[in-house]
């Protein structure tokens, strides 16, 4: 059983970790070139991370899904008696946890630059962006089956909230957005075993 | 052919994806673009509409705050004090990808900026350390290649007390902020917190003023001369001309990279005036409006820049998701057997995604355009009734066809999505920069065009040439891509070139 257990999460993380930390990561080396990450201070900071380090919750988390978005593998993993549910649900867990440590350990390297600003408060902060950008991604792949629609429609928030990023890094997201990301969320487990 | 452009514009139009992009475009047009056309009419009694017809003819004095002498003293003391702080935290900013990016200079570059700075306020290196850059000290003495400014002198026609670091981007009266403060939105506008900024009255906005103004600036010269003589120890004095100042500005944003405060673009962003606030009309942007863009010609050029950000990503998932629909459906194998050319193939794909995208982009400003025609009918004034398909054929469409050309080559290259990521970098690194915003300043390599206001005909009539080597340039670079799309499409048909990118990983594991 115990066995059984660790094969599927290594499997789910796998999966996560193929498809999404390459972009992620070659994102985050990209940053401190076009966005100067030296001496910054918290409000520039802010912009950084919100504007830019956030977005990597969008390969992250769009990618989740789209192994099974072959019709081939779906008949097959629909057929299974292990709910689908729990693998998306430890998907997205660990693509969390994965936004969180990619996000910190970008803040470290902010740190190490010499910008200066509340460290706990930001990474925590951007975090939650990520994941409700990447979540709306997800969302949009789940509903449509589709890895493209995802990340069509997590770009087109980026293009809506862009200006909001910033404050949501300082302050955090609104709490009324807070019940719609895990609502959303609940939506995609709802609509993976639908599927 | 006819058929098959019209079978791929069907696919096109069944797959969900390009509705998703209708609908996104949509959204920005309006988020972005909205009513401004009604809010002009609306507004045309006020002085700042481009609607406005003055009575007596009298217009705001044009804004050129670099022409003027006090202009150009307030841009120095500006600058200078900019440059000063930078020098002290070796701290310099510059905007070479729309964000901001601090550079750290190396010991000898500072000695170089250091060298300069002694140049322009006369000081030593302890005195420069020392100075507060709070000061705003400016000294004119009217020689032939060098003046000297003392803070003691205050530009008049703005009536800006406060510090000089302040500088005024309005016309009417002036909106005054902190160099640094504010920040670009997703459609480039560049946005202000109410804390970053304030409204100072301007006594020399009207025409009828102009001549106290000027006046004033007399003055203001003479009572300058005498504060020098009182220059406290803590003051700089500026002791270069306007000239030498620019190029020691360029060769300091030179070492600092594109777009930094010091850079010709952002000076006159600043410093300059610029027509992209509510300020009040002049007579040559009101005929601008009238004789040269007909009306029409600068909503639709506006429309253009509201959409242009949005241009440059929201295709890529279009065309993208056409050539994953062939390797999802596994019908790679069939279309690489029939008897038609890779060429035709590309080249019908490439035509149907540009021509479906390019429906909604020419729709959506329609109903503007009706509003336009009314009221100018009804006003008797003449419009141009072919401004928006001008501007959306001139402006867009390159832009469009680059687009669509760029990831239609990436998704033949790899067979993958991978196109979507690298359009996603493509689209932070080639967005235009905050010196582009205001429009008028082309550069060969630009894919999209900026010109983030109803104004500024001319501007972008005295650049034209260069915009439309631009967008030809654009427009050929765009059908290479296709080009080579087909060439690699060619050698895949033939079997070879199987690279893609699950492959490539997948074997540098095994290898590893």
């Amino acid at each position: 059983m115990c066995g059984n257990l660790y094969v599927i999460v290594k499997e789910n993380c796998k999966i996560v970790f193929r498809q999404g930390v390459y972009a992620a990561v070659t994102f985050l080396f990209l940053i401190p070139y076009i966005y100067g990450v030296t001496n910054l201070n918290s409000e520039k900071a802010a912009d950084c991370l919100g504007k830019l380090t956030a977005f990597i919750g969008i390969p992250l988390f769009v990618f989740i899904l789209k192994p099974e978005q072959d019709s081939d593998i779906r008949d097959v993993i629909l057929i299974k008696k292990f709910p689908y549910r729990i693998s998306i649900l430890l998907r997205i867990v660990f693509a969390a946890v994965l936004s969180v440590f990619l996000i910190y350990l970008f803040v470290l390297y902010m740190l190490y630059q010499g910008c200066e600003f509340p460290v706990f408060t930001y990474t925590m902060h951007t975090a939650e962006i990520s994941t409700m950008i990447g979540g709306i991604g997800l969302l949009g792949s789940v509903f449509f089956r589709k890895t493209l629609a995802g990340f069509l429609l997590s770009v087109s928030f980026v293009f809506l909230f862009y200006d909001s990023f910033t404050v949501m890094v300082v302050r955090g997201i609104h709490g009324f957005v807070v019940p719609v990301k895990i609502l959303s969320y609940i939506t995609i487990l709802w609509l993976c075993d639908r599927n | 052919m006819r058929q098959l452009l019209m079978l791929e514009c069907k696919k096109i139009a069944a797959g969900v994806i390009y509705w998703l992009f209708v609908i996104a475009i949509t959204v920005v047009f309006w988020l972005n673009y909205g009513n401004v056309d009604r809010e002009e009419i609306n507004n045309a009694s006020d002085t700042s509409s481009l609607f406005y017809c003055a009575q007596d003819g009298h217009y705001a004095v044009e804004q050129n705050n670099l022409s003027k002498k006090s202009g150009q003293n307030q841009a120095m003391i500006g600058l200078t004090k900019k440059l000063l702080d930078c020098y002290k935290n070796n701290s310099y900013e510059c905007y070479p990808f729309g964000y901001i990016k601090v550079k750290v200079f190396s010991k000898s570059e500072q000695n170089i900026v250091l060298k300069y700075l002694r140049e322009i306020t006369g000081m030593d290196k302890d005195k420069i350390l020392s100075s507060t850059g709070k000061t705003t000290s400016k000294e004119p003495e009217d020689t032939e290649n060098s003046e000297e400014l003392s803070g003691s002198e205050k530009p008049e026609d703005s009536k800006e007390t406060s510090d000089s670091s302040e500088i005024g981007i309005s016309g009417g009266g002036q909106y005054i902020s902190k160099p640094g403060t504010g920040h670009m939105n997703e459609a480039g506008q560049y946005e202000f917190q109410p804390d970053e900024w304030e409204y100072v009255e301007n006594s020399s906005d009207s025409a009828g003023e102009k001549e106290k103004a000027d006046s004033k600036e007399q003055d203001d010269a003479k009572t300058s001369n005498n504060s020098s003589k009182k220059k406290s120890s803590e003051d700089f004095l500026i002791q270069v001309s306007f000239q030498r100042f620019m190029e020691i500005m360029d060769k300091i944003s030179g070492m600092i990279g594109r777009n930094s405060y010091f850079s010709r673009a952002l000076i006159d962003l600043y410093y300059g005036g610029n027509d992209m606030e509510n300020s009040p009309v002049t007579l040559k942007q009101h005929e601008e409006f009238y004789n040269g863009d007909k009306i029409t010609g600068a909503f639709a050029r506006y429309y253009c820049d509201n959409i242009a950000l949005a241009v440059l990503i929201l295709p890529v998932f279009v065309i993208t998701a056409v050539m994953a629909g062939d390797r999802r459906n596994r019908v790679m194998d069939s279309i690489y057997a029939k008897p038609v050319s890779s060429f035709k193939l590309i080249f019908i794909r490439y035509f149907a995604s540009v021509g479906m995208m390019f429906v909604p982009i020419l729709l959506l400003p329609l109903k503007s355009f009706i509003i336009l025609a009314k009221y100018a009918n009804a006003a008797g004034d003449a419009v141009d009734i072919f401004a928006f398909p001008k501007y959306i054929i001139g402006w867009i469409l390159p832009s469009l066809l680059f687009v669509v050309a760029f990831s239609l080559f990436l998704s033949v290259l790899t067979r993958s999505s991978v196109s979507v990521l690298a359009m996603g970098i493509f689209w932070i690194i080639f967005k235009p920069s905050v010196g582009k915003i205001a429009g008028g300043n082309y550069e060969l390599f630009d894919i999209v065009i900026r010109h983030n206001t109803l104004k500024g005909f001319g501007r972008m009539m005295q650049h034209f040439d260069m915009l439309v080597i631009n967008r030809i340039f654009i427009t050929g670079i765009s059908f290479l891509f296709v080009l080579l799309s087909v060439w690699i499409y060619q050698i895949k048909r033939r079997g070879g070139l199987s690279f893609h990118v699950r492959e490539f990983i997948c074997y540098r594991k095994r290898e590893l």
